[in-house]
C-alpha cells in the first residue's frame, strides 16, 4: 500500500493537474463506474489511427473537443477511484504536532470563555419558592389570615391520613426476570 | 467573585463529572476536535493515558471515514473492547466524543449519554468550527 500511494497521487496530480480538471465531479450528474469506457469511440478516434491517417485532417480538428471529453472522463475515473479506495495507510498521515495541539487547546479554551461570558450562568439566577414574585419582602411582612392557616393544616392532615391508609396487596411477583432466550 | 465564563466553565465541568459518576465504571469523557486536540476532558483517578494522545483520536476519525466505504453506510460510533478497558468513540463532527470505561462498564449506558450531552456540545462545536 505504501508503494502504491505515491504512484496513485502522482497519477491523479498528473492527469488532473495537466487537464485543469478541478470541478466537483459529483455535481455534474455523471457517474462513471469501472465499466465506463475511457474512450467513447476507440476505433475512429484513436490517436494512433489519426496520426497515420493524414487525409482526415479536418476530422482531427473536430475531434479536439472529444479528446477533452475523454480526458475529463479519465480524470473523473481517477478521482472517483481515489475517493472510493480504502486507504488504511492514510491513518498515520494525520498526526498533530505537539506544538499545534497546544495552540489549538488555548484557542478553543479562549473561544469557549468568550462564548460563556455572554451567557447568564444558571447559578446566578434567583433561587427559592418566591423567585417569580418581584418584591417578595413586601408579601412576607404581611400577616397571614388565620383561616388560610387552618385550611392548609386541615388539608395536610387529610393528606397524611390518606397516605397512612394506602395498602398494597401484591398478588404476583414484584421483580420479574427478563425473558432472554 | 468569579467571572460569568469561569462560573459557566465550572458548571459544565461539574455536570460532566456528575455524568461520569452516574455510569459505573466510566473513567473518562473527552471531547476533542477531529485531529485529537482536546476541548474538554473530565476523568476519574484512573491512568488511562492512551486516549489522551491525539493520534488515537485522529485514527478513529480516519477509520470512521474509511469504514464508510466498505458498503455498510456511514459510520457514527466505534466501540473498541480491550482486555481491561472499553473505548466508545462517537463521530459528532467537528467534535469527537471519547468515553473510556472498564471492561465491565455498561456500554448501553455510555451510548445513552450521547443525547444528554448534545445540548452542551453546541458551544464547543461553535468554538471548534470557527477555525
Amino acid at each position: 500500500m505504501e508503494y502504491f500511494r505515491p504512484i496513485w497521487s502522482c497519477m491523479s496530480s498528473l492527469f488532473c493537474g495537466c487537464l485543469h480538471c478541478n470541478d466537483d465531479l459529483t455535481n455534474q450528474g455523471y457517474d462513471p463506474s469501472e465499466r465506463t469506457h475511457l474512450l467513447s469511440d476507440t476505433v475512429n478516434n484513436s490517436p494512433a489511427l489519426r496520426r497515420t491517417n493524414s487525409e482526415n485532417i479536418s476530422s482531427d480538428c473536430q475531434s479536439v473537443p472529444k479528446k477533452d471529453d475523454q480526458q475529463n472522463a479519465l480524470c473523473r475515473l481517477v478521482q472517483n477511484t481515489a475517493i472510493n479506495m480504502i486507504d488504511v495507510g492514510a491513518m498515520d498521515s494525520h498526526n498533530l504536532e505537539h506544538q499545534e495541539c497546544d495552540v489549538r487547546i488555548k484557542l478553543y479554551s479562549h473561544r469557549l470563555q468568550q462564548q460563556w461570558s455572554n451567557i447568564q450562568s444558571p447559578s446566578k439566577r434567583v433561587k427559592g419558592i418566591l423567585k417569580d414574585i418581584p418584591k417578595p419582602d413586601v408579601y412576607l411582612t404581611l400577616s397571614v389570615n388565620p383561616e388560610d392557616i387552618n385550611q392548609m393544616t386541615a388539608a395536610i392532615e387529610r393528606v397524611h391520613r390518606a397516605l397512612a391508609n394506602i395498602k398494597i396487596d401484591h398478588k404476583e411477583a414484584i421483580v420479574v426476570p427478563f425473558r432472554i432466550p | 467573585m468569579d467571572t460569568p465564563s469561569l462560573v459557566m466553565s465550572k458548571d459544565i465541568n461539574s455536570y460532566f463529572e456528575g455524568l461520569l459518576k452516574k455510569v459505573h465504571g466510566l473513567y473518562i469523557i473527552q471531547i476533542t476536535d477531529r485531529d485529537g486536540a482536546p476541548v474538554m476532558r473530565v476523568s476519574q483517578d484512573k491512568n488511562v493515558d492512551f486516549t489522551l494522545t491525539p493520534s488515537f483520536i485522529s485514527t478513529f476519525t480516519t477509520a470512521s471515514d474509511q469504514a464508510g466505504k466498505l458498503g455498510l453506510g456511514r459510520n457514527k460510533t466505534i466501540i473498541s473492547m480491550y482486555s481491561n478497558y472499553q473505548v466508545v468513540q462517537m463521530n459528532k463532527l467537528p467534535l469527537i466524543l471519547t468515553f473510556v470505561g472498564s471492561e465491565n462498564c455498561n456500554t448501553g449506558h455510555i451510548l445513552a449519554l450521547e443525547h444528554q450531552l448534545d445540548a452542551y456540545l453546541e458551544d464547543m462545536r461553535l468554538a471548534v468550527s470557527e477555525s
